[in-house]
């Protein structure tokens, strides 16, 4: 497997290097870039298999990089210290991210994910994704992708009706009653669809404000009734949360 | 002379016996041939000279008897000279019906009944007498039954503050025959009243033997007919008004059947009319509508207003990270890069800038997940551990999912500082710290322990170290938002250590 290091502090990349040295020597480092110009002609040159990406770079951003190139016959795993909504992108596209300072453990997980990766080509299709949603956040149709069983998915946040806990899963449920079984749990969507209007109203379950019937205090706790009527328990924490969310 | 004799006598007589009842109401008649007339209810004066009128049907006329008790109350006296008693047998009589002159004589007998009549209305009759074959008549009485109704003369518009006596007015509507003061003529069949006023009617007197002889009903036009028939003096007062409303009045003399009918138009005021009472539906309508929202907008701004403070203030009451703690581990960090451990060093910083990042990353939010606390102090704990070589138990019941459990977030964090720096610092690697974490019903139940000695010298009091105020002070903010989920905060300081629990209420429902 081979790969390229795309990032400003050299000696970010020495310590990534060592550590792919270490830990995942099936992994080819073929060359490093300091900035994404000369990254981009890199992965020109040299077809990686796989590119560690930095996304805040001085002149061009690793997201900037990617639009340029248009073509995207790699996996990419994005390196960051600390950017909210650059990671947001990235999740919602089902991509791979390592936090600065690279923690082993993560580095090995993350090139095992890549190199599954291989065999299914939707990698191309998830980058487009996470562009289209870096340049026009507001967009009335986005996709987001979500690791399914049966591979990534891109499915339109706001047609999600709720999502529910199920042990390590999710059941992601759409409006038109199909469910689709997430491999991630329960909260890392939470973060995923905060900003398409969703609220957690209960440590089970993530609910589209939009397909709430109603609100009201049940038999015991305070329910959601959502357009499939299904019900929805409200936890005492969460009922202000919920009303002013609703108002 | 005989004459006068007689008439003083019955004048003696009936003096005694005047009596106010309304089922023999007569008058006592003087003439030649004095007579009784009893009627319900009649004027009390003859009218042009020598007619009687009655308003009832009935009509009894007898002879004055003498030595007899006969009660009336009225007394009309019109010649002075009487009849003698024994001159009664030469004296005939005859009623004449209308204009029939045919009717038969007939002698005065013993029985003072002279005649029993039911008279049509405006029926007249006339009583003659004469001596026993002469044409010259002796005494001639027309009595003549009414077809009156009471006839309303005057009305004058009251509002409802008037306090004047309408006892006295009554009294005078049946004494005159002029308007009463401030009375205003009535013309016709209708009565205007102003919005809010009532009414004060008079009756033309007709001197009717008694006061209370009218007969009215008043109905609101919008309701049924039947009301019952009230009885009324010559002054009637009407105020059961209400504005914007149609009345009708009908009135007749008791117990007859002509009726008279007046209508009482009371005008609208001016929200009855048709535009303020559409403008009030509407104004209605807006406020309906719009107060609810006004007062839910308002009520929800002051609660949010409230809430947001509270908010704010429980993000900035929230731990930060203590200056000491960070140069310690960064210091601890550099000791093990000079010693060559590298891996153990890069370890540590790995655990260190997630520290940085979770601190970063919690600083806006009011809940984490109690396993992010968890794992936060865990790595707390392992850079502390790196300085001083303390042991660290950690028990969680399995029960808790602790990727489900919302958690204030680094609200442990004090408490395991100072059971870090007032318990086991000085203790080596003798030192032990626990944190426990227990399910109770729904109850969630967190201890951190220690086996710090205690020093006696220096009691270690709740209150005074800054964790613990902070810790308190967050617990108060946060049962100010949720008040149903109550924190309770419990210290104990013993011998073999200290133990502090937090009882976090309902907390895994």
């Amino acid at each position: 497997m081979t790969a390229i290091i795309i990032d400003d502090v050299q000696k970010a990349r020495a310590h990534l290097i060592n550590l792919l040295a270490k830990y995942c020597k099936q992994v080819e480092i073929l060359g490093e870039a300091s900035n994404a110009e000369s990254g981009a002609v890199l992965i020109l040159k040299l077809k990686p298999d796989l590119i560690f990406l930095d996304i805040q770079m001085p002149m061009q951003s690793g997201f900037e990089m990617l639009a340029s190139l248009g073509i995207y016959e790699f996996d990419v795993v994005f390196v960051t210290g600390y950017d909210k909504y650059g990671i947001q992108a990235v999740k919602a596209s089902a991509l791979d991210y390592l936090l600065k300072p690279v923690k082993p453990t993560e580095l090995i997980e993350a090139v095992l994910k890549a190199q599954n990766n291989l065999k299914n080509k939707q990698t191309g299709r998830q980058i487009a994704n996470l562009l289209e949603l870096v340049r026009n956040p507001h967009k009335t149709d986005p996709r987001i992708a979500l690791h399914s069983i049966k591979g990534v998915q891109f499915i339109n946040p706001y047609e999600i009706s709720r999502c529910e806990a199920n042990d390590n899963h999710t059941n992601v449920f759409m409006n038109d009653g199909k469910k689709i079984i997430s491999t991630n749990v329960l909260r890392f969507h939470e973060d995923l669809l905060a900003d398409f209007g969703f609220i957690r109203p209960h440590h089970s379950f993530i609910v589209n404000i939009k397909q709430i019937k109603s609100f009201a205090k049940g038999n015991v706790v305070h329910e959601l009734r959502m357009n499939d009527d299904f019900l929805v328990p409200v936890s005492t924490r969460k009922v202000k949360e919920v009303r002013e969310a609703l108002i | 002379m005989k004459g006068w004799f007689f008439g003083l006598l019955y004048l003696g007589c009936f003096t005694s016996i005047f009596a106010q009842n309304n089922n023999h109401c007569g008058v006592t008649y003087f003439d030649s041939i004095p007579l009784y007339i009893e009627s319900n209810l009649y004027a009390d004066k003859l009218y042009l000279g020598k007619e009687f009128i009655t308003i009832s049907e009935k009509v009894k006329v007898s002879l004055v008897q003498r030595k007899r008790l006969i009660s009336g109350n009225t007394f009309l006296r019109i010649v002075k000279k009487c009849i003698d008693k024994s001159m009664l047998d030469q004296i005939e009589y005859r009623i004449v019906f209308g204009d029939h002159k045919t009717s038969i004589w007939h002698s005065i007998s013993q029985n003072p009944l002279l005649a029993e009549l039911s008279l049509q209305p405006v029926q007249k009759i006339v009583l003659q007498f004469r001596r026993k074959g002469s044409q010259n008549l002796i005494q001639q009485t027309i009595i003549m039954r009414s077809g009156w109704s009471p006839l309303i003369n005057g009305y004058q518009q009251l509002n409802l503050k008037d306090t004047s006596d309408s006892k006295l007015k009554s009294d005078a509507a049946y004494r005159t025959k002029e308007a009463l003061l401030g009375f205003k003529p009535l013309l016709d069949n209708n009565i205007v009243l102003q919005p809010g006023n009532h009414v004060e009617l008079q009756f033309d007197n007709r001197n009717i033997c008694i006061d209370s002889c009218i007969e009215y009903r008043l109905w609101n036009e919008k309701e049924f007919i039947n009301s019952p028939w009230r009885y009324t003096g010559h002054l009637l007062s009407l105020r059961n008004i209400s504005a914007n409303n149609n009345y009708s009045l009908q009135v007749r003399y008791g117990g007859e059947q002509n009726t008279k009918t007046y209508l009482i138009h009371a005008l609208a005021f001016w929200w009855q009319k048709t535009w303020a009472i559409v403008l009030f539906v509407f104004a209605g309508i807006f406020l309906l509508i719009s107060s609810p929202v006004y007062f839910v907008k308002r009520q929800n701004r002051k609660i949010k207003v409230g809430e947001e403070l509270l908010k704010e203030q429980l993000k900035k009451g929230q731990y930060k990270l203590n200056p000491h703690f960070v140069f310690n581990a960064m210091s601890s960090i550099g000791g093990l890069v000079i010693a060559e451990q590298n891996e153990r060093a890069n370890e540590y910083l790995n655990t260190f800038s997630d520290i940085m990042r979770r601190t970063l990353y919690n600083s806006d939010r009011l809940f984490i997940y109690l396993s992010d606390e968890i794992e936060q102090l865990q790595e707390y704990i392992a850079l502390e551990q790196l300085g001083l070589e303390f042991k660290f138990e950690l028990n969680i019941d399995p029960e808790i999912d602790l990727d489900s459990v919302d958690f204030p977030p680094m609200l442990l964090q004090p408490t395991i500082e100072n059971a870090v720096k007032h318990g086991v610092a000085d203790l080596g690697q003798k030192g032990i710290i626990c944190l426990t974490l227990l399910k109770k019903e729904d109850d969630l139940v967190i201890t951190i322990c220690d086996n710090g000695k205690l020093i006696l010298d220096k009691p270690y009091k709740p209150g005074n170290g800054h964790g613990i105020a902070i810790t308190k002070e967050r617990i108060d903010i946060l049962g100010k938002l949720f008040p149903k989920d109550k924190i309770r905060y419990d210290f104990e300081q013993k011998e073999a250590g200290t133990i502090v629990s937090f009882t976090f209420e309902n907390w895994l429902t």
